[in-house]
């Protein structure tokens, strides 16, 4: 099992009950520092003041996408995991390449899951 | 037997028993040589019609005039080609009512019928009966109609006629002669109206044609004719003076006397006159024969009438051959001369074929006697034949092949006679009645003359037959002939052949002229007739007065030829030594001759009696006898002498004009001087003459070489003419042969009617309209049942007779039934005149059918296309039809509102003339509808219109067909942009459901966690999970209720409160209406959810006098509005804020408002209430 401690996780997320939720679960994982905003201009914010070793991203955030802040992390080489109530992958406007998606809602062995491709797709994507 | 022929024959009879001109003459056989066998068993009379080229026109146009009634049976007899089916009998129907039968072996002539002859079949009649037999000719040598009409002669004689019509040759012309002398009538075509005028020209030149006619005239002509075989002139109570009439005519203008001819014959033949030229009576007749120049020559022609042709007989020429000619050849040598006399030698075949025997006898002698054959007759007319020595075929048939190769050489048409046989024949005209006989005659050839004489002239003709011969002389007689019992004068050689011999040394005289008759007036003719005869046949007191007390005389002519003599004038004349001389200037004894010539001499110059006394005549014994001899100048030239011894006669002065003379030696020398002189200028003249026509001869000669080859040329044209002409024919065969498979099977009823609107034909079809049957043909339309009405149909056949112009008119049968579209058409001949109608039914019932069909299926097609026309308009979509140029054929509004254009200027105009950004995406789809024939559908196309909005079209194209090619296509297109937009939203909702459901599951997911973590009872986690789940459920409830969009917040905050209030009048809510997003409304559900059901669990909602109050306002300022809401709780005593506990619902309370709303919360805890202030923008 991949060990989670120590990371540091932005988690995008507007519902409150939601984002509570998935801060508790991360912190179950040993997650050092989640760290949880509501909008997608604290979303850039954080990506761009704080050391963010994985993102949690949900797409639509009060009607609009979260890609803007995707490619921001991208370009930065921060693996993303986009949790999304969107059917499928094809349905998302402008869906970031190679990205892993987490169905909403999801258990926590998905949520640990995802992770932990992505985290490991991000290695080997630098190593490459 | 024909009533008129009986009626003839009883007459004649009647006639023969009756005395005419003192003669003894009972001849009682006819002497028409055919008549007499004439059978005559046909019920009518025939009449036999020749033609040949040009024939089919002639034969028509008689048929056209010739009465169906006129009781006459026709037999046409034509040059067919033997190869040939003839049409002749269906061309010829077609003119007359009568039946027109080609003729069968056998057939029985019947009245008002018409015969034809058969292609390569010999046509005969014999019995009334036709015969059919083969050619013995070959192809070229044949004449039909020639055969013909001599069998016609000979089977029905005077109850025929015959007609020659156009045709080239000759053929009929020798048929015709038969008929003529058979005493049928004899008619010939105008050669000038007719197409070939060669047969007519050469019957005409027979001389024995009754009339020369145009052919429509002619069948009129010939029904008089035998019409008029009653009006005889036997009818006369004395027909002898008629005869003497037209004798006496006869002789003024011809200088021929008849009176001695056969009586029968000659009524016959004037009657037959009578009839031709339709002289009504014996006086009428005489009326003509006077005032008529032509009349006596064509009675004079008549009377010649004789059959003749070369070896007629062939018996008789054999045993001339045999007998007559060996003899007659003995013994003579190169110097010696032959003389045969053939008189009455008609048209000289008779003399010719004797030269011809006697050529064939000389080639085998070594010398050759001169031979001079004399043929004579007293018909010019024939003798310019005799001379022209060229005949036609029917006049040689019974020459020997051999003999033909020999002596014949073809000219023309015609068998010519070689120069050496034309040499040995004179041909002279010559009237053996009047004219003195030719002398020292070897032999006489008279075949079938003297049987047109009287008995009496017979008995007289003998004594000159003998006169003219030498002793021991033949005579040669037909076969109905004899010597008239003298046989004193000759001696039968063969009796059966008819040849005779003279019989004695001596030579009668004879009376010459046998008949002179002085040219009277008419009116004292029938004294002088009777004088005349008393003069020929003296009473027997002046006959023995004559014989014995009269004094020896004799009467000579201007020649001084003996013509007559009395007895006993053997003391005065005597036959002199070598040729024998009919002179009686050599008959005179010897001392009397110069005396005799100069007395003549001086009575002829004088016209007085000269008397020449006491002539001095020695004779053989030394004795001496004076005569006195008196010439007494007659009439004509003719000189009485009379022989007296001296002083016998009176002297001169008793008879003051008589001269008396004494001869003197001086007077006959002086006398034979002039006569010598005379002589010599005269044979000077003679030879000058002979070269001059010597020379004459020759350019002829030259003349008749160039017709030659003109006339050959012309016969390669001809023969050419020919071929086309059989080609034409053959042609004209199959059309008809093709018209008539036409008219059998055709579907089309036509009629054909004639100008009398009686049926001439009709197609089989015509049976579904008409009851006709094969029979009705003929009938008058008006007799034939039918089913459409008759009188309308003759009416219109009536009209178009009369105008000329062509009818239409519908025609309804059985009550409408049936239809018919009858068209009444002018039925024009050849020539283009009108001949009748044409009735053509053309049946349009199934085509009135069809019409009605297709009225019908037009009504449906206008009402479709009237529907289409309809959805063009009214159709949401835009419709248009494009040729393959482009061009717009059809457009509705919607299109041309597309095309930019107004829906009147779109016709015509092309899709490329309007190109905009959606006709511009119908170009490529619409060549490739062309190309391929395909329609393509559903092409979207995206386009920015004028206003610059977007929209959707979509577009079909569909071929349109015509005979399989692609010749427009059709373009619909509808504007979808709403849909487009409408789909859009859709999926942009289906996007924003999911999305909402998945966060809603994630959210009670959350709560589910959330509360399992701080509930130890499984009883409360469960109330409390239900509780939580179901005030969302309640929110989602009046979400859904307006669509998501929005929802009251005092309608959240009862659902949420009521359950508490339960009419306590504990709770009081105040604040405006507010709409609150969905988003909102869930998140503050869930935070009065927690607010609630702390206040029932420690609140004032637990205390009978606790009260909530629950306020809001809503506040608008530069950012937007705010809505902010106080939670108040009072009226109990709760526990102290440090007591309760951070829980799920505490932190739910505090933060979501702030994290879901960026809103504030406010939660204040006090023993004796709660304060929660919320507050968010919206």
């Amino acid at each position: 099992m991949t060990s989670f401690a120590g990371l540091s996780v932005l988690l995008l997320e507007d519902e409150y009950l939601i984002a509570m939720d998935a801060e508790q679960t991360l912190t179950s994982f040993g997650v050092a520092k989640v760290t949880v905003v509501n909008s997608l201009e604290e979303a850039a914010k954080a990506a761009a003041d704080e050391s963010i070793d994985v993102a949690i991203l949900d797409i639509n955030i009060n009607g609009k996408s979260s890609f803007e802040v995707a490619e921001m992390l991208r370009e930065k080489g921060t693996p993303i995991v986009f949790a999304s109530g969107y059917a499928s992958r094809k349905r998302n406007p402008g869906a970031v390449e190679d990205a892993i998606y987490l169905n909403k809602p999801y258990t926590k062995e998905a949520l640990r899951e995802s992770l932990a491709a992505a985290i490991e797709k991000a290695r080997r994507s630098k190593a490459a | 037997m024909d009533r008129t022929v009986q009626a003839f024959e009883k007459r004649n009879m009647t006639s023969d028993s009756m005395e005419l001109l003192g003669s003894d003459d009972t001849v009682t056989a006819d002497d028409a040589p055919n008549a007499a066998n004439a059978t005559r068993t046909a019920p009518c009379p025939i009449v036999g019609i020749g033609a040949s080229a040009g024939g089919l026109e002639a034969f028509q146009t008689f048929l056209n005039s010739a009465p169906a009634d006129a009781g006459l049976a026709y037999v046409l007899v034509q040059h067919l080609d033997p190869n040939h089916e003839s049409m002749l009998a269906d061309l010829l129907g077609r003119r007359t009512e009568m039946p027109v039968r080609q003729v069968t072996d056998g057939t029985a002539v019947e009245p008002n019928c018409v015969y034809l002859i058969p292609p390569n079949a010999s046509l005969s009649i014999r019995n009334g009966a036709l015969q059919l037999t083969e050619f013995s000719e070959p192809r070229g040598f044949r004449r039909p109609i020639d055969v013909f009409f001599r069998s016609l002669a000979q089977d029905q004689g005077p109850n025929a006629a015959c007609i020659v019509l156009s045709g080239t040759g000759a053929d009929g012309s020798e048929g015709l002669r038969a008929v003529k002398e058979a005493g049928g009538l004899t008619l010939v075509q105008d050669p000038d109206t007719a197409r070939y005028d060669g047969m007519p020209r050469s019957a005409a030149a027979t001389g024995l044609v009754d009339k020369i006619l145009k052919v429509h005239e002619m069948p009129v002509a010939i029904r008089d004719y035998f019409d008029r075989g009653q009006a005889t002139v036997f009818q006369l109570p004395d027909f002898t003076d008629f005869l003497l009439y037209v004798c006496e005519e006869l002789r003024r203008h011809l200088g021929h006397d008849f009176s001695q001819y056969k009586r029968s014959t000659m009524l016959r033949r004037i009657q037959r006159r009578m009839q031709v030229i339709g002289a009504a009576d014996a006086e009428a007749y005489l009326k003509l024969l006077r005032e008529k120049p032509d009349e006596a020559e064509l009675l004079f022609r008549d009377l010649l009438i004789n059959v003749t042709c070369f070896f007629r007989d062939s018996e008789a020429f054999d045993y001339l051959r045999r007998e007559v000619i060996p003899e007659l050849l003995r013994d003579k040598g190169a110097g010696d001369t032959i003389r045969i006399w053939t008189p009455g030698c008609s048209s000289g075949e008779e003399p010719y074929s004797i030269a011809i025997l006697i050529s064939e006898a000389l080639a085998r002698l070594r010398t050759r006697p001169v031979i001079q054959i004399f043929a004579t007759d007293i018909d010019e007319q024939m003798l310019q034949k005799a001379r022209a020595a060229s005949y036609p075929h029917g006049a040689v048939k019974e020459v020997p092949p051999e003999l033909l190769d020999r002596y014949f050489f073809a000219q023309d048409d015609n068998y010519a006679l070689v120069q050496s046989i034309r040499d040995m024949v004179r041909v002279s005209n010559h009237n053996l009645i009047k004219d003195p006989p030719f002398s020292r005659v070897d032999m006489i050839v008279c075949r079938n003359l003297l049987i047109y004489f009287n008995a009496n002239l017979q008995q007289r003709l003998i004594p000159v037959f003998h006169y003219s011969l030498r002793n021991n002389g033949w005579l040669f007689l037909g076969s109905a002939e004899n010597i008239a019992s003298r046989n004193d004068l000759f001696e039968a050689a063969d009796p059966a052949a008819r040849v005779y011999r003279r019989r004695g040394a001596y030579r009668q005289s004879v009376a010459m002229p046998l008949f002179v008759q002085p040219l009277t007036h008419v009116a004292a003719e029938a004294d002088s007739e009777r004088r005349n005869i008393a003069g020929e046949r003296p009473d027997p007191v002046a006959r023995r007065i004559m014989e014995r007390y009269a004094p020896p005389h004799v009467v000579v002519n201007e020649d001084y030829n003996v013509i007559r003599a009395s007895g006993r004038t053997g003391k005065y004349l005597e036959l002199a030594e070598g040729t024998p001389s009919n002179k009686i200037t050599d008959l005179a004894k010897r001392g009397l001759r110069s005396a005799l010539r100069s007395a003549l001499e001086n009575a002829r110059k004088s016209h007085k009696r000269v008397i020449k006394r006491e002539v001095r005549i020695g004779d053989d014994d030394g004795h001496s006898l004076s005569v006195d001899l008196s010439a007494d100048p007659l009439n004509d030239g003719e000189t009485l002498v009379v022989f007296q011894d001296a002083t016998g006669l009176p002297r001169a002065g008793e008879e003051p004009e008589a001269s008396d003379d004494t001869y003197s030696e001086d007077d006959r020398i002086g006398q034979l001087e002039d006569e010598l002189n005379e002589t010599r200028s005269k044979l000077r003249s003679a030879v000058e003459e002979l070269e001059t026509s010597n020379e004459e001869l020759k350019s002829s000669n030259e003349e008749m070489m160039s017709m030659n080859e003109e006339l050959q040329s012309t016969n390669e044209e001809l023969a050419t003419v020919n071929e086309e002409l059989k080609n034409k024919v053959d042609q004209l065969g199959r059309a008809n042969s093709d018209l008539q498979n036409l008219i059998e099977s055709t579907e089309v009823p036509t009629i054909f009617l004639d100008r009398k609107l009686r049926i001439r034909s009709f197609t089989p079809a015509t049976r579904s309209l008409f009851r006709f049957q094969e029979q009705d043909r003929g009938r008058p339309f008006s007799d034939v049942v039918s089913r459409a009405n008759q009188s309308e149909l003759e009416k219109m056949g009536r009209h178009v007779l009369a105008t000329g112009e062509p009818v239409e008119q519908e025609l309804d049968v059985e009550n409408g039934r049936e239809h018919y579209v009858l068209r009444v058409l002018p039925y024009r001949d050849m020539t283009g005149a009108i001949d009748g109608v044409v009735l053509v039914f053309s049946d349009v019932t199934k085509i009135r059918q069809a019409q009605a069909d297709v009225a019908h299926k037009e009504d449906i097609a206008r009402q479709r296309s009237h529907e289409i026309e309809r959805l063009y308009t009214t159709a949401p979509v835009g419709m248009a039809l494009v040729d393959r140029n482009n061009r717009f054929l059809k457009a509705n509004q919607r299109f041309a509102d597309a095309a930019g254009l107004a829906i009147d200027q779109v016709i015509g105009r092309t899709l490329t003339d309007t190109a905009n950004g959606l006709t511009e995406r119908m170009l490529v789809p619409i060549a490739e509808v062309f190309e391929r024939g395909a329609e393509i559908t559903s092409v979207e196309a995206t386009v920015d219109t004028a206003g610059g909005e977007a929209q959707d079209f979509l577009i079909d194209f569909y071929p349109y067909e015509e005979d399989g090619r692609v010749v427009a296509v059709g373009i619909i297109f509808k504007d979808v942009t709403e849909l487009r937009r409408l789909e859009r939203e859709l999926r942009r909702l289906m996007d924003e459901l999911q999305h909402r459901v998945k966060n809603t599951l994630a959210t009670v997911a959350s709560i589910v966690n959330q509360t399992v973590a701080t509930k130890s009872n499984q009883e409360d986690l469960v109330e409390t999970l239900r509780q939580r789940i179901g005030a969302l459920a309640a929110t989602h409830d009046l979400l859904t209720q307006h669509d998501w969009r929005h929802v009251s917040l005092l309608d959240i905050i009862e659902a949420e409160l009521d359950p508490f209030e339960q009419g306590k009048n504990r709770i009081a809510l105040s604040g405006p209406n507010v709409s609150l997003p969905p988003k909102h409304a869930l998140t503050l559900t869930m935070t009065l959810h927690e607010l609630a059901t702390n206040a029932a669990k420690y609140g004032a909602l637990t205390h009978p006098d606790g009260k909530l109050n629950v306020a809001w306002v809503v506040q608008e300022d530069g950012a937007g509005r705010r809505l902010t809401m106080t939670w108040t709780e009072s009226g109990f005593c709760g526990p102290s804020p440090a007591a309760v506990k951070e829980s799920f619902g505490t932190r739910l309370i505090r933060n979501a408002i702030v994290y879901d709303l960026q809103g504030h919360c406010a939660y204040e805890l006090s023993p004796v209430g709660v304060v929660c202030t919320l507050s968010a923008p919206f």
